[in-house]
């Protein structure tokens, strides 16, 4: 479902093209996280089914499917959400919810996120995602996980991903 | 057809060669005297001469001049027959004509030995007349006897002389024929110099008909094609032609219009041609050769990429509107949307 953002764009729709770079908004940003815990969401599903299709595999006649709390999938989940959006972070600087949205992650220099700031980030952001939505208060467009580590979330449709930058300590 | 009539022209072209004594012939029929009168002159004198036992030694003398004007008259006539003989065979054969009184060539024959004979005679009399005014000096001085041996050697001489003329009459008209034969066609080149051949022969030869009686299969039996294409460089007339300008002038269109391609095609095994193709081993490299996953993918993310643009469009739009419905609550002024470099998180960006 995010894949398909991987193409490139070439021509951009009227009123598009002037706002690359800009921060994005509250509602492009919530799109992105609501496609993220979907994403995160299929993910936990799809592992459970690996799972059960593996315990399937191994012993057929009592084959039963595996028993998964509320509680223990949200853990799952949790992790499988800072993982992901960590190696997205360091990676392109977007998830899957930004990839569709046309949003990037960009650093205190306009660069890429290093690895211990993204995981941090995104630690937060699991955490306390309602935080997002101080953006739409903010006149930067900034979210509390912005303002704890000096990111910006801004329109970028283009592919090109920004450099990476060499100081990584987080600050905030 | 028309005959060319040369002989009978009415006008005689200038460049006609004009034998001498032609003219003379005509005073000399004013004078009421012809050939045979002449040739019976001249044996009556010579009875005279014979008949006199011993004549004067003027009269020998004379009679030796008129030997040698007979002898040069004698190969003037040759010289004149030969060449009437020349003209005539130039003309064509009229039985008419060349037994008539206006043959060209007879009538100068005739005028040639006619004035011959007349020249020889009149300087045969001027020498008697010479002889007869100086005969008696010379008979005074010279013994009567002496002058009949001198007069009996003369007549003589004469004889000889006239031997010799008979003797060598057939060599003087061999050169005479020689003559001729160098003579003749110098007047034939004048003749073709002043007669525009090709004109005549366009307004008087009916070329169609002489092309109509030349047996065509029999020139071509005697033409050997073979030796003839040998003899043709195929290469070199190749390279002479110009094949841009030969392409150019080729109707092509003319050709294709006429091609019934319906009937070309029905004609076709298209089945034997399908047989002979490896369609497995030219699908395999058709699809070798087109990169199908990037055409399905690229496709395929066309299709999102449109979605995902209306999707993106419309976030921003949710996004400004949001912004300005808050900044217009929060009475502020328009939001720092440029990312600062570097972007520094401020105190006032607290939660």
């Amino acid at each position: 479902m995010s894949g398909a953002a991987a193409t490139s764009m070439r021509a951009f729709p009227a009123g598009a093209a002037e706002r690359q770079g800009l921060r994005a908004g509250v509602v492009s940003r919530t799109g992105a996280m609501v496609i993220d815990i979907a994403y995160v969401g299929v993910l936990v599903a799809a592992g459970y089914a690996a799972y059960a299709g593996f315990r399937f595999l191994r012993k057929p006649a009592q084959f039963t499917f595996p028993e998964l709390a509320m509680a223990e999938a949200a853990v799952y989940g949790y992790v499988v959400a800072v993982l992901i959006l960590t190696i997205s972070w360091t990676g392109t600087g977007r998830s899957a919810g930004a990839r569709v949205m046309g949003l990037r992650l960009l650093g205190p220099a306009g660069a890429r996120v290093g690895l211990v700031r993204a995981f941090l980030r995104a630690v937060t952001c699991v955490a306390f995602p309602l935080g997002l939505f101080w953006s739409a208060v903010s006149k930067r467009n900034a979210s509390v996980h912005d303002v704890i580590f000096g990111t910006s979330v801004v329109y970028d449709w283009h592919d090109q991903v920004p450099e990476a930058r060499t100081d990584d300590a987080p600050t905030g | 057809m028309d005959r060319i009539p040369i002989g009978d022209h009415p006008d005689e072209p200038d460049n006609v060669v004009r034998l001498p004594g032609a003219g003379e012939v005509e005073d000399r029929a004013d004078d009421g005297m012809s050939y045979e009168d002449a040739l019976a002159a001249d044996a009556e004198s010579d009875d005279d001469e014979d008949g006199t036992s011993a004549p004067a030694p003027g009269s020998q003398v004379a009679a030796l001049l008129e030997q040698g004007m007979k002898v040069s008259a004698g190969l003037f006539a040759a010289g004149a027959t030969a060449l009437a003989d020349a003209l005539r065979s130039t003309m064509p054969r009229d039985d008419e004509e060349a037994t008539g009184p206006k043959d060209p060539a007879a009538t100068l024959a005739g005028a040639g030995l006619g004035a011959a004979v007349t020249a020889a005679e009149a300087a045969a009399g001027a020498a008697k007349q010479v002889a007869d005014t100086v005969g008696p000096a010379v008979t005074w001085l010279i013994e009567p006897r002496f002058a009949k041996d001198a007069g009996e050697m003369a007549a003589g001489g004469a004889r000889v002389l006239d031997g010799q003329w008979k003797a060598s009459q057939a060599e003087m008209i061999e050169l005479a024929t020689s003559f001729l034969g160098s003579l003749v066609p110098e007047i034939a080149r004048g003749l073709a110099d002043q007669v525009d051949l090709t004109a005549l022969v366009r307004e008087r030869v009916d070329v169609n008909a002489i092309v109509e009686d030349v047996d065509i299969d029999r020139i071509l039996d005697r033409v050997d094609i073979d030796a003839v294409i040998d003899r043709v460089d195929i290469d070199e007339i190749v390279a002479r032609v110009d094949m841009e300008r030969l392409a150019r002038s080729f109707p092509v269109e003319t050709i294709v219009d006429r091609v019934d391609v319906d009937r070309v095609i029905a004609r076709t095994d298209l089945v034997a041609i399908i047989d002979r193709l490896d369609l497995a081993e030219i699908a395999e490299e058709v699809i070798d050769e087109i990169d199908l996953p990037r055409l399905v993918r690229e496709s395929s993310g066309m299709m999102a990429n449109e979605t995902v643009q209306t999707v993106r469009v419309q976030g921003m739009n949710a996004d400004r509107l949001v912004s300005r419905v808050v900044d217009k609550v929060l009475r502020r002024e328009a939001r720092e949307l440029l990312p600062s470099r570097p972007s520094a998180p401020t105190g006032d960006e607290a939660p």
